[in-house]
């Protein structure tokens, strides 16, 4: 992976999103209010380039909550630092609230 | 799960965008946003509703895009399109591109369907036939004297193209439409004198094509050129006379100097070359030298067909032409290789006739006849050079493809010295990127030897050609 990746400001906002703890794709959207077809694509591209990490939550525990498993995102370490780097790039991501 | 009925929609759309998504890809894909609109719908539901629903689901659709245009990397364009079924596809797309953009091949049609006059095979059309069997147009006193007297003709007719005028038009004799068995639109059929009305000046008539200028009726004008003239009827749909381009023909016999094509219909139990003898003493008694009096009679199918046949000889001499050269330059055969090799060339001559019929006015030009001596043959060397060139580009491509699954080689590599050919092999050598064999090109084909060896490589080789 290059050491120096840079991302757009939508990337960076959904990169921001996610580590503020919103975890799914749904989440994120409503989070930004950025359309399905942007965040999807963005949330592949930056698994591709090793900056988040999904997981399946697990069947049973959505069967009990009669609802299906989600996909959850998270920062990996390269993603943290590259978050830290988008954020001096781009000051106004500081302002980006945690999930409650 | 049940889904309640406004997830319906928003669900196909999903469904239907994870076909642009990669197989290995999909189920995780669907699962994924199925999930997150179960999640949408709750929130829509307090919302908008289905029309939210909607807009976040067409978002799986620039997903679907996006995993695509990841799928296909650069490795894998190139790998594509090595194929041998890259090549057929790509070959049977530029058929149909040709079809679509000639408005479904309608000069082919013309020349392969059904003539649309009453008793075909004995219209024919009268020339004087000169040097090089060049059709030449008949003097209107010449024509005068055959109506008169002539025992092997039905009746004759006389037209004459004006191509010079915007709108393809043709000028024809009164009976010209009763002596082919011609139809209105409406059904009706052609009198011997439809058009005695029809004069110069303001009266001039015209007789249109079905598909000229749609909605205009019999009794209606219509101008063009500066010049008007009354409908005086609308033809049935698809006929036409030698040409598909002529749309408009105008009704005036042509001059006694005048040169003009001419239409015949024979009686039954005349053949042409009796008609021939009797129209040629026809002229000499009439004052003509015997130079004059050489006349030709043509069948209008055979005419009309000729284009096959011109387009036949071209590809006949191709082969010949490039015959020779077979022997030293294919690779050697295998039953799938001859499929494919077959394949390829009789899509790539399909492509060369179609754009020949259908762009090049070849068709036009040879049924034409007797106006251009210089355009008929021209075609026909056209498409023979054509048909040389995709033969040639053919049997070079098979060349640069692999003995065993017929992709194109890959990572030429210059082997040797060209300058020391006497002792030493220099070429280039080509690789199977699936790892089949290698093929060896020299740099210049000697007698004593093959022109190209193939070495085929086995499963020790794997290792250095798996994918990345």
């Amino acid at each position: 992976m290059p050491d120096e990746i840079k991302l757009t400001h939508t990337s960076a906002l959904i990169l921001q999103t996610i580590g503020a703890g919103y975890r799914y794709g749904f989440d994120v959207m409503e989070a930004t209010g950025l359309p399905s077809g942007t965040v999807y694509p963005a949330l592949r591209r930056l698994e591709q380039l090793g900056l988040i990490q999904s997981t399946w939550e697990k069947e049973s525990k959505a069967l009990a909550e009669q609802r299906p498993a989600r996909k959850y995102y998270k920062l990996t370490a390269p993603g943290e630092r590259t978050l830290a780097k988008a954020v001096q790039r781009y000051p106004l991501l500081q302002h980006m609230k945690g999930a409650s | 799960m049940s889904r309640p009925v406004w997830m319906i929609h928003p669900e196909l759309l999903i469904r239907a965008s994870s076909l642009l998504v990669p197989a290995r890809r999909r189920e995780e894909w669907v699962r994924e946003w199925l999930a997150e609109l179960f999640y949408a719908e709750h929130c829509a539901r307090a919302k908008a509703g289905e029309a939210r629903l909607l807009a976040f689901a067409s978002g799986a659709f620039h997903d679907a895009v996006w995993q695509h245009r990841d799928f296909w990397t650069q490795e894998r364009v190139s790998r594509c399109a090595q194929s041998a079924q890259f090549c057929l596809a790509s070959l049977a797309a530029a058929v149909l591109s040709i079809a679509l953009a000639s408005g479904f091949l309608p000069m082919t049609r013309s020349v392969l369907m059904p003539l649309p006059y009453r008793d075909a095979p004995s219209i024919v059309t009268v020339a004087q036939s000169r040097t090089m069997a060049m059709r030449a147009s008949v003097p209107g006193q010449a024509v005068e004297a055959w109506r008169g007297r002539s025992r092997s003709l039905e009746d004759i007719a006389t037209y004459r193209w004006e191509m010079a005028a915007s709108t393809p038009t043709a000028r024809v004799s009164r009976n010209f439409f009763h002596l082919l068995g011609a139809k209105t639109s409406a059904g009706r059929s052609f009198e011997r004198d439809a058009f005695a009305g029809c004069t110069a000046g303001p009266e001039e008539c015209v007789v249109i094509n079905y598909d000229f200028r749609r909605g205009l009726k019999a009794g209606s004008r219509v101008a063009w050129d500066g010049k008007s003239y009354r409908v005086a009827a609308v033809l049935e749909r698809g006929f036409w006379f030698l040409s598909p381009r002529i749309a408009v023909w105008r009704i005036g016999a042509a001059g006694p100097a005048e040169k003009t094509g001419v239409v015949a219909r024979m009686r039954p139990d005349v053949t042409a070359k009796e008609a021939e003898t009797e129209l040629g003493i026809i002229l000499r008694d009439a004052g003509m030298n015997d130079w004059e009096s050489m006349v030709a009679i043509t069948g209008v199918a055979a005419r009309v067909r000729s284009v096959l046949w011109s387009f036949g000889f071209g590809l006949g001499l191709a082969i010949v032409i490039i015959l020779p050269s077979l022997r030293l330059r294919m690779p050697a055969w295998n039953p799938r290789a001859a499929a494919f090799f077959a394949a390829k060339t009789g899509l790539l001559l399909g492509v060369v006739l179609l754009c020949g019929i259908e762009f090049t006015r070849a068709a036009s030009i040879t049924m034409l006849g007797g106006t251009d001596a210089l355009t008929e043959p021209l075609s026909t060397w056209l498409f023979m050079l054509g048909s040389m060139g995709v033969l040639g580009w053919s049997i070079a491509d098979q060349r640069r493809r692999c003995r065993v699954c017929l992709r194109r080689l890959g990572m030429a590599a210059h082997v040797g010295c060209p300058g020391c050919l006497l002792l030493n092999w220099a070429g280039t050598e080509l690789v199977c990127m699936e790892g089949h064999g290698m093929l060896h090109v020299p740099e210049m084909a000697a007698c004593w030897q093959e022109p190209d060896r193939w070495t085929s490589l086995d499963d020790s080789w794997q290792g250095l050609f798996e994918r990345s």
